[in-house]
């Protein structure tokens, strides 16, 4: 039982948010060009995450931002080895922040273009 | 609205606009500390330049179950520096209502009216009619010296007919006052819907 999709149409932080809220348990592998994504949420919590090198907060930090690539979805039944714990809203909001922080350092990027 | 058909939640979001300091963060500091722990989520604080953006959730057991669903609410406040636009955006995206905290000083219409505007701009992109949106505004920080008339401030502010409430956010004055005004805006307007 699989889910696969792009994320040019459903976003990242959408598609994490829809499994945290039903607290599922589900490992999601994402793929953009040469870089490779995986978060596991287990019971609606983010547990471990990867991305681009990085790894816990940082990792979902970067994935959120992804605006094209395509992922699968598939359930887990026995808890992965925690590396963090944290809410996905917690996790995204900081995303949008740091984002807008970046922004506001920099002087010609356009302030629509980070929308999420 | 998210329908959580497996728990048989309808969670319900609420977000606290407003400008900077003008008191977001107080208001759910306060209905956070005063509501059970058994019936509330952790307080989430995320620091941002001058403000914190807050959120918890909570489950109202009075107000009775919706279509079978029992309402459960997320409360949220915005940054409110300009630059937090993606921030806002984020926060708002699925909201069922706002309650916009106006500072009643007389020194901040500049900041408030700026903060209404943007808050309208959003709530259009993300497709909703603001006429018939659930907006609660509060008049708030009315104990300090130099405030505007509340008829002066909801004229400035062009709210119209939407209900206001003054408040101190600071020492509970109308907190929950505004929140039970947009827990029921938000609940007509999701039975008008369903």
């Amino acid at each position: 039982m699989y889910m696969h999709g792009s994320f040019s149409l459903l976003s990242p932080p959408t598609l994490l948010q829809a499994f945290c809220q039903e607290r599922r348990s589900v490992y999601l592998a994402a793929r953009l060009d040469r870089t490779a994504a995986a978060v596991w949420i287990w019971e609606g919590l983010i547990v471990a995450a990867t991305c681009d090198g990085l790894e816990g907060h940082e990792a979902v930090y970067r994935l959120a931002g992804w605006d094209s690539g395509l992922f699968t979805v598939a359930p887990i039944y026995t808890s992965p080895v925690p590396t963090m714990e944290a809410t996905c809203e917690e996790l995204l909001l900081e995303a949008a922040r740091r984002r807008d922080e970046d922004y506001s350092d920099s002087d010609d990027m356009s302030a629509s273009a980070l929308l999420v | 609205m998210f329908i959580n058909w497996a728990l048989g939640e309808l969670n319900l979001k609420i977000v606290y606009y407003g400008a900077a300091l003008s008191g977001k963060t107080t208001n759910l500091q306060y209905i956070h500390a005063r509501t059970p722990a058994n019936l509330r989520g952790r307080l989430i604080s995320l620091k941002t330049q001058q403000d914190r953006t807050l959120l918890f959730d909570f489950l109202q057991l009075e107000m009775g179950k919706v279509n079978n669903l029992k309402p459960k609410f997320k409360l949220y406040t915005v940054p409110g520096q300009v630059y937090y636009a993606a921030s806002r955006r984020l926060i708002l995206q699925g909201t069922d209502g706002v309650v916009f905290v106006a500072d009643s000083q007389a020194g901040r219409m500049a900041e408030n009216q700026e903060s209404w505007y943007t808050m309208e701009q959003h709530l259009i992109e993300l497709g909703h009619d603001i006429s018939t949106f659930p907006i609660i505004v509060q008049l708030n920080k009315r104990d300090l010296p130099h405030v505007i008339s509340a008829a002066e401030l909801r004229n400035q502010l062009d709210v119209q007919q939407r209900p206001c409430f003054e408040a101190s956010a600071l020492r509970g004055n109308g907190v929950f006052d505004t929140l039970k005004a947009i827990m029921n805006a938000v609940v007509m307007q999701v039975r008008r819907s369903l």
